[in-house]
């Protein structure tokens, strides 16, 4: 995941995009020596220390990794897209965005 | 290299318990436990009465209460056997004897999967009673995970009036109960809907909204570093 997330934040990032995080790690420390050690720059939510903390509990998530993509109005439209997937369906929604300009 | 040789050799000639602390004594049979390459059932029925001697050796210790929560814990591994709820319930019982109000109970409350749902009503009610209240909000809480419907939404509620204030992790019980009881539905999530707003905090303690980021496209990942 990180590699492919890296140049996802590296490419767009003069683009109308953002990659946000919901992180389940332990504790604050462990998601910084991770973000250290993977160059990772995109913002987390840390969600309490473990896999049941409240984000991960009110939206239900059982798996990890889980991701949603949203497009410019906030509307759920991709779910648990991956690698080529995953940039297909962003590049969509940044084409609609600016067409809808 | 010589003095690595001699120096192993003295590890290999000195009294085996006796220079260890029952801590240290623990740490090395789960040590010999990780490295045994036995099949992981095999290994637990080799190990156990092992851990349980240790807890013996050592009871009303810390590490007697460690190798008992063990003991409850690994026992996970027979389920597929269908002995699993008979070593719980025989491991539970004998940490409920022997450390029946130990503060440190919440973490029998955190093996509530290896019970059937009778010992798990019978103990819990049980930590439910200590006279700690991290013990009786830790089983209140595994409790009403492993509940559901309206029992559920009762214990949860209860966590949160009872226990709301306490910290679990970097969280609250009152924050957990509170998601819990208000679930995104799955209709909430489908593709096609607004997404919930997320309000939380960053991994320096600086609050955030997931709706900071309308306008953009957003990607939303639940990750862990494991």
């Amino acid at each position: 995941m990180y590699p492919h997330e890296r140049s996802l934040v590296k490419d767009l990032a003069n683009e109308s995009f953002a990659l946000i995080g919901v992180n389940s790690d332990r504790t604050p420390e462990e998601v910084k020596a991770a973000a250290e050690r993977e160059n990772i720059t995109w913002r987390s939510f840390f969600d309490g220390g473990g896999t049941d903390g409240p984000i991960s509990t009110q939206w239900g998530v059982r798996a990890w990794p889980t991701i949603y993509v949203m497009d410019a109005k906030g509307v759920i439209r991709f779910k648990n897209v991956r690698g080529d997937e995953m940039d297909d369906a962003i590049e969509e929604l940044l084409e609609e965005a600016k067409a809808s300009e | 290299m010589k003095l690595t040789g001699l120096l192993l050799v003295a590890a290999l000639l000195a009294p085996a318990a006796s220079a260890q602390s029952p801590a240290d004594e623990l740490s090395s049979l789960e040590q010999e436990f990780a490295s045994s390459a036995l099949e992981r059932v095999e290994k637990y029925k080799e190990f156990k009465p092992q851990f349980e001697a240790l807890a013996e050796r050592h009871a009303g210790t810390d590490t007697g209460l460690d190798a008992r929560l063990w003991v409850l814990s690994q026992s996970w591994w027979l389920r597929k056997e269908g002995t699993m709820h008979n070593a719980s319930r025989a491991a539970a019982a004998a940490i409920l004897e022997e450390y029946g109000d130990s503060e440190r109970l919440g973490m029998m409350a955190e093996a509530s999967y290896v019970f059937s749902t009778t010992d798990r009503a019978f103990f819990f009610g049980k930590l439910r009673e200590s006279p700690h209240r991290t013990v009786q909000a830790a089983a209140t809480y595994q409790l009403a995970k492993r509940s559901k419907g309206d029992a559920q939404a009762t214990l949860f509620r209860e966590l949160a009036d009872s226990f709301g204030d306490m910290k679990k992790g970097y969280s609250t019980y009152g924050e957990i109960a509170d998601a819990s009881l208000n679930p995104h539905g799955p209709d909430a999530l489908e593709i096609g809907q607004v997404a919930p707003d997320i309000v939380g905090r960053d991994v320096d303690g600086v609050e955030f909204k997931l709706s900071d980021y309308r306008g953009k496209v957003v990607v939303v990942d639940f990750w862990g570093d494991w």
